[in-house]
């Protein structure tokens, strides 16, 4: 068993969660076999970027109508 | 299981032109000092297996980031590549051949029975011979310098560190500290302060909406307004009456009015409002009373003026005549002293003839006198007539003393009197005709003022008119009509300034209804798509953040769940090893346990027999024996199933006293029963102690020097 299935074996919880977990797991997998730790990061701070994006359009547009 | 045969290296690194090396024997040392490429062979050996999976970060060693491979000295298109013939038991041999291309690119050739290869498929076939993963490489078969030199560290977290790597659990730790480097839950912490500081935004905007409301109603019914007029239908209401209002006096005043439009809803009330405020000031501008009014007091203001004027020029000839009577009362009638000026010229005409005539015998006596003086009193004869007088001199004193001194003295006095006279005569006379003339200039101004007051009054002004009381008459007259003026202004005025309340009912509505709406707004933000969406976005990081750290929990679960594995199949052997290296009498058995941290990492425990802990007691040397123990029980570990029949050992003896090379000598020794050992270091009494102790048959590499141009200088021991 390698690193990534033994982590995906501790990745058990009720179904949603667990989708939405593995498929994180698999995209930090697939980063660091790109570019490791440093790829990591990028990775997780570009997904994390999206939301946050989408956060602070919402965010201004409600701001204008204040 | 296969073994190296033989191994060629050029351009890799140290080295420049092509070496080769001959593995034959259970045991080939690699010695020499530093720096001279011993560990660059061992590196080929890596690199030729593994490609640019030795390089970089991921393989958990420092010195890999930004790791060259050609050698620098060899210009921009160097030759570099690392051939190794691998030998299974059967002696059947295949070539692996690696050549460096670009920094990213190299390419792999494999011959061997089945065929040759190249490129991915040479990759793939060399993945199926070895059957070994680059990390089980370095944990396993690649002793590498520093992972003793970081188990040889005394920080707890930097060897638990160092022991996850020789246990081939690096990837676990790499993994996490670019999941911490990613910072999601400080982003996270962001998002939800920015969440936070919005909704409390709305909150004290509502609040502030409620107050403003609350006073604006007391506002309303302090200025006369019902609760029920708080509406839209109140304020059009109202917008209607004030139209009406407006109208009625436009009408009763004989006066225009712009049209005014009442809106259908409160909102357009602003525009009608500002057109009424406008209108209203325009029509206290042109009410005819207020008019008259304004002209009436422009009248008092000239009247006003104009006496002011009047009576200051009355005043300035009042003066004059008292200076006139004065000057007559002090120097006399004008006329007279008009008359007495050239009799006083005269006068002083007739003294001076007469102080001329006797002046020319007053002179000649008081030359002769003069002469006398000079030429000696005993002189009697007078100089002028030339009669012989006695005692001349003195005779002559006396008749200019009785006679002439006294007689022209006198005609003197008199002509300084009449000069006296004279001048004052002339200077009264002057002092008469400046006054004159300014009263003549006065008497202008005043015609003036006269004129001006026979334009104001309409009338001809005579001599006989008091100006003075025309105008205070006048200005009665106005005061009365002002009076009369007032009181109707002031109804007018007053019907205009309960138009305009009526307007500030309506915009203190206005407020009201306008607030009202803006209280919705923020009612209407919280309901928003926006707004939810928002909510989800930050569920959406709430879950993200959850999920790392679900996945930190089971990264550092599934790698305490494997470092245990590991432990419970080569602790024994560990343990072995290290006692054996080490030959501590006061320790019979080490295990090795693995827990986790605070954080969750892995935390190891070396205890002896009677369950105590030992790393406090672990000297350099046992440290530097316990990473090679670690190495080697992961190499037999792996060794079962292993296609790899060869370890390499870097500097293994860093820090090893006599007495722990000896050990690792009869522990090596051991492991070229079922190994073959490429040992590289520069430790001479190690290296004695190989050829001394081993039985086995061995080759030694003897690296002599290196030059930046040559590469290494290698020679046989």
């Amino acid at each position: 068993m390698n690193y990534k299935e033994a982590v995906e074996k501790q990745l058990s919880e009720d179904a949603d969660e667990q989708k939405r977990r593995k498929l994180l797991w698999e995209d930090i997998v697939a980063a660091y076999d790109r570019g490791g730790e440093d790829e990591v990061k990028s990775a997780l701070t570009a997904h994390a970027e999206k939301i946050t994006k989408d956060f602070k359009e919402m965010l201004n547009q409600l701001m204008k109508k204040i | 299981m296969f073994t190296i045969k033989n191994l060629k290296i050029k351009g890799f690194r140290g080295y420049t032109d092509e070496k080769g090396f001959t593995f034959n024997n259970p045991i080939t040392i690699l010695s020499g000092e530093n720096r001279r490429g011993k560990s660059s062979t061992l590196n080929a050996i890596e690199w030729c297996l593994f490609g640019n999976e030795c390089i970089g970060i991921n393989t958990g060693i420092r010195e890999r980031v930004d790791w060259e491979i050609p050698n620098r000295n060899l210009g921009s298109r160097p030759d570099v590549y690392v051939e190794i013939e691998l030998e299974d038991e059967n002696k059947s041999s295949c070539k692996i051949l690696r050549k460096w291309i670009s920094l990213r690119r190299n390419d792999l050739k494999i011959s061997s029975q089945d065929g040759q290869f190249q490129g991915d498929e040479a990759e793939k076939k060399l993945a199926q011979l070895l059957k070994l993963s680059f990390q089980d490489f370095l944990t396993t078969v690649y002793q590498h310098q520093e992972a003793i030199r970081a188990v040889l560290t005394q920080e707890p977290s930097e060897r638990n560190e160092a022991i996850d790597r020789l246990l081939g659990l690096s990837v676990y730790r790499n993994i996490l500290t670019g999941i911490d480097d990613g910072k999601i839950p400080s982003k996270q912490k962001e998002m939800d302060n920015a969440f936070d500081g919005f909704r409390n935004k709305l909150s004290a905007i509502l609040d502030t909406r409620n107050k403003d409301l609350d006073d604006m109603k007391i506002q309303a019914i302090q200025k006369g307004l019902k609760e029920e007029q708080l509406n839209e239908k109140g304020v059009l209401d109202i917008a209607m009456i004030a139209k009406k209002q407006l109208e009625k006096f436009a009408s009763e005043s004989g006066l225009g009015l712009a049209e005014l439009r009442v809106p259908d809803q409160w909102k357009g009330i602003s525009l009608f409002q500002k057109d009424a405020e406008d209108e209203i000031k325009r029509l206290r501008s042109v009410m005819p009373d207020v008019k008259n009014q304004r002209e009436l007091f422009e009248r008092s203001s000239k009247f006003t003026q104009l006496k002011t004027e009047y009576d200051s020029r009355k005043g300035n000839i009042k003066a004059i005549e008292k200076g006139l009577e004065d000057l007559s009362k002090e120097k006399g009638k004008e006329d007279d002293l008009s008359n007495s000026k050239p009799q006083i010229e005269k006068q002083i005409l007739e003294k001076e003839k007469a102080m001329s005539e006797a002046n020319a015998k007053a002179a000649t006596i008081s030359k002769a006198l003069e002469y006398l003086r000079l030429e000696g009193a005993s002189k009697n004869t007078c100089p002028v007539c030339g009669k012989e007088t006695a005692d001349l001199l003195m005779h002559l004193k006396k008749e200019w003393e009785d006679k002439y001194e006294k007689q022209v003295g006198k005609i003197q006095d008199e002509i300084n009197k009449l000069t006296i006279d004279l001048k004052v005569t002339i200077s009264s006379l002057s002092k008469y005709r400046e006054l004159k003339e300014k009263k003549e200039d006065i008497n202008k101004a005043l015609n003036e003022v006269n004129k001006k007051a026979s334009e104001l009054l309409g009338r001809v002004i005579t001599d006989k008119d008091d100006l003075s009381a025309l105008i205070n008459n006048e200005l009665n007259q106005i005061q009365e009509e002002l009076r009369k003026l007032e009181q109707a202004v002031k109804s007018k005025q007053e019907i205009l300034n309960g138009i305009g309340r009526l307007l500030e009912q309506a915009q203190i509505i206005v407020n009201i209804l306008t607030d009202k709406e803006k209280k919705i707004i923020i009612d209407e933000i919280k309901q928003s798509v926006e707004y939810k969406r928002m909510e989800e976005t930050k569920d959406i990081m709430a879950f993200l953040t959850d999920d790392i750290d679900k996945i930190k929990y089971a990264i550092n679960a599934a790698s305490n769940e494997d470092a245990k594995g590991k432990i419970d199949l080569a602790g024994n052997t560990i343990d072995n090893l290290f006692r054996k290296i080490t030959n501590n009498p006061t320790i019979s058995k080490v295990n090795l346990h693995v827990s986790a941290d605070s954080k969750g990492k892995n935390n190891y425990d070396f205890k002896d027999q009677n369950d105590k802990e030992i790393t406090p007691i672990l000297s350099q040397g046992d440290l530097n024996a316990l990473a090679l123990s670690i190495f080697l029980g992961m190499a037999y570990l792996k060794g079962g199933g292993q296609s790899c029949g060869f370890i390499m050992l870097d500097d293994p003896s860093q820090s090893l006293g006599s007495e722990h090379k000896e050990k690792l000598i009869e522990v090596i020794g051991e492991v070229l029963e079922s190994r073959m050992v490429i040992l590289s270091t520069m430790d001479k009494e190690l290296q004695n102690l190989v050829i001394s102790k081993i039985t086995k048959t061995k080759t030694q590499y003897v690296f002599d020097n290196w030059t930046p141009q040559g590469g290494p200088e290698i020679s046989m021991g």
